[in-house]
């Protein structure tokens, strides 16, 4: 075995080394910064919605405010009203003198309708209809590679550079640049020597890329960069890119499917080579149209009431459904109370009238009771009650707080003041203030127990009812039939 | 063994089941709702003699358990104030000319109708070409009632009714032959200058169709300035009806309950004679010929005079008082 000395070894690691060293620093030198992309990018309109850029189509005539549009498929980029909503801008005519209108709705695709009248020359079919949408586009991102000196680039899909990728019109499928430079907002310096920006820059129609026109917007900026900065609004400002104008729809748009876009956002050197790059889409819709019919209509509910419920002053006896007020077997010393709910909501602009009447007073097993009896008068009805001062009708209310003035009567109490009711329970600062059912036997006509005079929502009121027989009514079951009509007012 | 065990054990679930399934039943009748809606709430339609029209109306249920509805006419009349309908349930409809056109449908009978359920009740108006031209106003009337009557004992069975209504104009003419008039200002012809100025307007309809109201009402002082003013709001008077005219009591008068019929001025002081002067379009255009009709009310400050009246009386009290004493003592 050959012997190697010690310090001969020594020396040649430490060449070897050397030349390695070299080597490497070679080898970057020609091979700079790999292409990566940059991360965690995004672009955000503030405004998604398609521009419109239609034609009128044949029928408009002068003095109108209904617009018909061409909506043969493929003819115009726009060719359904569905894009536009009640407010938008429109222009109409001849591209050199449209006339600007505001759109009050659309009842159908082909057809919209104006708040003002078309003009004479703003009626031939073929005349542009033309509403611009525009938006700014926030661009967020992460840098891949620490680049000197370099700039940021943004492309957005253009026409090819023919003069219109920048009349201010929406074209087809892509973004508009307008008649004037959009302005770019670049972010603020960070950390001093990474990213010293200057004002951004943006050119119309810039860029090809693979036979695409490219507005292209970019922020330059001096310093060594720094690998992982989020411009990202948060820890530091994203990009801002102004009123840009939207695009029409895309030749084979179905409406209700956003057109997609892609925007390329790249990292160039000193020299103005692509770094890093990652392309990212953007879509454009039509707005969704909500839409809700709301019918004049009146509604009206009753409810039962559980026993025990608080009402009109008192404790109610007995549990009532929507349909029955089911007194059972009833006290003759103390009064028998029960309650119902009534509620009534409409849009009806002059309001609502419920109304109350009895078939008859409570009968025996449901038989007549002719005329107006009295308890003593007739002991086979429970009249209607007289109150404690005796002058209590279907049209004037009177205290009853005495048991010993029997009958059947009833109260109301707006639980929640919502409503305008005809008397209260504690009116005249009373305790039980009550009125008679009208009579329909009696020759009686309905009775308004609450109303409103304009749109009621949810307008709530208890009915209270009470009752207590006399001492010589006849044993058995009495029965009548109450009922409530509610109405609007016209 | 075994069968005393399944018996115990089927008893059992039986019983389990009737515990927890009755006071639901109960509960659940308990607590259903009658809750019906109609739409429109009122219409007004014209149809020529000889000619036919429909009319369609929307019910819905909105309760939780099914419900009996009933269809049925009847005629209403104005209050001759507010514009609330008076149903003439006694009378039922005179007008002859409506059927419903629903195979399934029949007035006086009831059908179902489901909770959540809408079904829309169309109605055919065809008045014969011998048809007496008039104004009708029905109302279309729904009555709910459960699906089997309940056994109460003694109580009150229940029914809510809610109605369409429906105002039906037979007339071969134009609808514009509404003619209204200014019947009446109320208002007391002395007031107390620290009070206010207070008065309503009733018009009538002495036309043929029912029509809006529109003009306004002034309120002008000694010096022929106009210190007030009322737009009326566009309520709808019938034919041959009365109604009291309403306004907005501000510029923001949208809200319901700024719609009123009581007109008042109330400044810190009224003094002198005032000029209520209303103005009323005859067939609810303007530029039309128009209903005019003022009244003056005077104004002043009685209540300051009966307080100086009162002070003089008791300052003479006094004295007499005084001296009846003093002329004893001496």
């Amino acid at each position: 075995m050959m012997y190697v000395p010690k310090i001969l070894l020594k020396r040649l690691s430490i060449l070897v080394l050397a030349f390695g060293l070299v080597g490497l620093v070679g080898y970057l030198e020609s091979h700079p910064i790999h292409s990566a992309s940059l991360t965690t990018v995004s672009v955000t309109l503030s405004n998604p919605r398609l521009s419109f850029r239609g034609a009128l189509g044949s029928g408009n005539t002068e003095g109108s405010s209904v617009v018909t549009i061409n909506t043969t498929q493929g003819a115009y980029p726009s060719t359904s009203s569905a894009q536009l909503v009640q407010g938008d801008t429109v222009l109409i005519g001849e591209s050199s003198s449209l006339g600007s209108y505001t759109v009050a709705s659309t009842s159908s695709l082909s057809t919209f309708t104006i708040s003002s009248a078309l003009a004479a020359g703003d009626i031939d079919a073929g005349d542009d209809v033309i509403s611009t949408q525009s938006a700014d586009h926030t661009v967020r991102f992460s840098t891949a590679n620490a680049i000197a000196n370099g700039r940021f680039r943004i492309l957005v899909p253009a026409l090819e550079d023919d003069g219109a990728a920048a009349d201010g019109i929406p074209d087809g499928g892509f973004f508009d640049f307008g008649t004037s430079a959009p302005t770019v907002t670049c972010p603020d310096d960070v950390n001093g020597d990474d990213y010293d920006f200057v004002a951004g820059v943006a050119t119309a129609s810039a860029i090809t890329i693979d036979g695409t026109s490219y507005h292209a917007f970019e922020c330059a900026y001096s310093g060594a960069g720094a690998v992982g900065t989020d411009f990202d609004n948060s820890s530091q400002d994203a990009i801002l890119i102004s009123s840009l104008i939207n695009p029409a729809p895309k030749s084979n748009h179905t409406t209700g499917t956003a057109d997609s876009h892609k925007v390329i956002v790249q990292h160039l050197d000193s020299n103005l080579v692509v770094q890093d790059t990652t392309t990212v889409s953007v879509g454009v819709i039509e707005a969704v149209r909500v839409t809700a019919s709301v019918p004049a209509q009146i509604t009206f509910q009753i409810l039962g009431l559980a026993a025990g419920t608080s009402a009109c002053g008192v404790t109610t006896d007995v549990t009532t459904t929507a349909s029955s007020v089911p007194f059972g077997e009833v006290s003759i010393s103390a009064f028998n109370d029960a309650a119902q709910s009534m509620n009534v909501s409409t849009n009806a602009v002059n309001g609502f009238a419920v109304t109350a009447i009895e078939n008859d007073q409570l009968g025996l097993n449901g038989a007549a009771c002719a005329g107006d009896p009295t308890i003593t008068s007739n002991t086979s009805c429970i009249a209607d009650a007289r109150g404690d001062n005796g002058t209590m009708a279907d049209g004037t209310s009177d205290e009853w707080n005495t048991s010993s003035n029997k009958g059947f009567a009833y109260s109301l109490h707006d639980v929640n003041t919502s409503t305008t009711e005809a008397f209260s329970y504690n009116e005249s600062a009373r305790t039980f203030s009550a009125r008679q059912f009208a009579d329909a036997e009696n020759s009686g006509t309905a009775q308004t127990i609450f109303s409103s005079t304009g749109p009621a929502d949810n307008h709530n009121l208890y009915v209270c009812y009470r009752l207590i027989p006399g001492v010589t009514t006849a044993a058995g079951n009495y029965e009548n039939n109450v009922t409530y009509t509610a109405t609007a007012t016209f | 063994m075994n069968r005393i065990i399944r018996t115990i054990l089927l008893a059992t679930i039986v019983l389990l089941n009737l515990y927890l399934v009755l006071p639901i039943s109960l509960a659940s009748a308990q607590s259903a709702p009658i809750d019906l809606s109609v739409s429109p709430p009122t219409e007004y339609i014209q149809v020529a003699p000889g000619k036919s029209i429909s009319h369609t109306v929307t019910i819905e249920q909105h309760g939780s358990l099914p419900l009996r509805i009933t269809p049925s006419i009847v005629d209403f009349a104005s209050d001759g104030e507010t514009g609330q309908p008076v149903l003439q349930f006694e009378k039922g409809s005179s007008f002859r000319y409506l059927k419903i056109k629903n195979p399934d449908v029949q007035l006086g009978q009831p059908f179902s109708l489901n909770p959540g359920q809408k079904k829309q009740i169309v109605f055919q108006i065809e008045p014969p070409s011998e048809a007496v031209q008039g104004e009708f106003p029905l109302t279309l009337l729904f009555t709910a009632q459960p699906p089997t009557e309940n056994t109460i004992g003694t109580g009150s069975q229940v029914s809510g009714m809610v109605g369409s209504n429906l105002v039906v104009l037979v007339s071969t003419g134009q609808t514009d032959k509404g003619k209204l008039v200014l019947e009446k200002i109320r208002a007391p012809r002395l007031v107390d200058s620290f009070g206010s100025l207070a008065f309503s307007l009733l018009a009538k309809n002495n036309g043929r169709n029912a029509t809006t109201a529109s003009g306004s009402a002034t309120i002008t002082n000694w010096q022929n300035q106009i210190v007030a003013e009322y737009t009326f709001y566009p309520d709808m008077i019938l034919a041959q009806t009365s109604r009291l005219l309403r306004h907005g009591q501000s510029v923001e008068s949208d809200a319901a309950d700024n719609i009123t019929a009581d007109f008042k001025y109330k400044p810190a002081f009224l003094i002198g004679p005032y000029t209520i002067t209303a103005s009323l379009n005859e067939n609810g255009l303007e530029n039309q010929s128009q209903s005019l009709l003022s009244i003056r009310v005077f104004a002043f400050p009685f209540s300051l005079l009966i307080v100086t009246l009162l002070g003089v009386v008791l300052y003479f009290c006094y004295r007499f008082l005084v001296l009846h004493a003093s002329s004893k003592n001496d």
